[in-house]
């Protein structure tokens, strides 16, 4: 059964993204353990996010749901394959911020994703889904997070990544950066694919 | 970080709304995910002064374009020899990207009067997109918005992720840059740039 709207949209939005209509509801948790972060927020009023704000490169996860990544795109004005075949899988928003005092390179085609049984799942980087989606004409995209790049200190960067499991899967992200010659590694536990509300 | 709200929530109400409103609303929804450390603080965390632009060294020539701005008028980034130019990529959609706008235009006025330029290139978008965004924006920007539609330019210039800002100098080099959002309404910004230009 669907609910009348009852509140405004700019009210909705600014719940959204934590514009200050929206300041007085629980705030994320700042960091987590090494390996294992929990939900960042009340279950009831947040879309759950995960982060490992350990090391001089953090990251961030934040459940998407299908619909909304279908939305996204669609308002981009993405061929209808390329939604269809973004929102068939795995998102999440991302963020990454270079904490530390050197520069930071990584390479999402290092990451994996490593679920209960034990597979890991490699991520569908941007260099992937531009390949995928250049039947559709797409030649160019800013949505997902840059496949490798260096950050300097003080640099961020967000975008979705994206893998390919079935909703409601929850994983481990193993993830490496360097820092120079240096290669660093981290898990992230607890990610879980978002899936469409029901009806 | 502030929490979005539940994609339950979001759902139920965006099914009963007519398509322009669900559809900005799902968009939201996704950009909040790409976004949600666009707030202001999060913007300044650990960045002291110093790390507020990262010098690039050496200073590198920044790419030559030509691109129309809003009302069709062409702007030639070699026409701004001689004066500093902010060159920031963005797009309206970008959560950050449109969380730093009211920053930069606050840091042009405060150096209307001297040799520096601000260029904003907004990536694959159309006209109308942007000019409607434009007017939502307080303080609106005065600088030149300009149409990188086809992200030539960004990619010419070696941008992975929107915004990206560089800092170039009156000789046409680029000498600073920043991935991710700033603040760019700071004395240290301003500093920077009066240096730039002695």
């Amino acid at each position: 059964m669907r609910r009348n709207v009852s509140i405004g949209t700019s009210f909705l939005l600014a719940a959204l993204c934590g514009l200050p209509a929206a300041r007085a509801a629980t705030p994320a948790s700042a960091s987590a353990p090494d390996q294992a972060s929990t939900p960042a927020a009340a279950a009831s009023v947040a879309q759950p996010s995960w982060a490992n704000h350990r090391h001089a490169f953090t990251v961030r996860l934040i459940q998407l749901s299908p619909e909304g990544v279908r939305g996204f795109y669609e308002n981009m004005g993405y061929p209808q394959a390329a939604v269809a075949a973004i929102a068939r899988v795995c998102v999440f928003g991302t963020s990454i911020h270079n904490r530390g005092k050197v520069p930071i390179s990584y390479d999402v085609a290092d990451w994996r994703a490593v679920t209960s049984d034990g597979r890991q799942h490699v991520l569908i980087t941007k260099t992937s889904w531009l390949a995928r989606w250049k039947p559709d004409g797409i030649g160019s995209d800013w949505s997902i997070l840059p496949a490798q790049q260096t950050l300097q200190p003080g640099d961020w960067a967000q975008g979705f990544t994206t893998l390919d499991v079935p909703r409601g899967t929850r994983l481990t992200l193993h993830y490496s950066w360097r820092e120079y010659g240096t290669l660093h590694y981290a898990r992230l536990a607890g990610p879980q694919c978002g899936s469409d509300a029901q009806p | 970080m502030e929490p979005c709200t539940t994609p339950v929530l979001l759902d139920r109400n965006a099914a009963a709304m007519p398509n322009p409103e669900r559809r900005r609303l799902l968009t939201s929804l996704a950009a909040c995910g790409l976004g949600a450390l666009a707030s202001r603080s999060a913007l300044a965390a650990d960045t002291t002064p110093d790390q507020a632009l990262s010098i690039v060294q050496p200073p590198r020539p920044a790419p030559n374009f030509t691109l129309p701005d809003l009302d069709g008028k062409l702007h030639r980034l070699s026409d701004y020899r001689g004066k500093a130019v902010l060159v920031n990529f963005w797009a309206t959609w970008c959560p950050p990207c449109r969380a730093e706008m009211p920053s930069i235009e606050k840091l042009y006025l405060s150096l209307r009067n001297k040799p520096f330029a601000v260029l904003v290139l907004d990536q694959g978008e159309s006209l109308n997109q942007v000019f409607a965004y434009m007017g939502q924006l307080n303080p609106s920007p005065t600088f030149p918005v300009l149409l990188d539609s086809k992200s030539a330019v960004a990619h010419a210039f070696g941008v992975m992720g929107i915004p990206t800002s560089y800092l170039i100098d009156p000789h046409g080099k680029i000498v600073r840059q920043a991935v991710g959002g700033r603040d760019f309404d700071t004395a240290a910004m301003r500093r920077l740039i009066e240096q730039l230009m002695t």
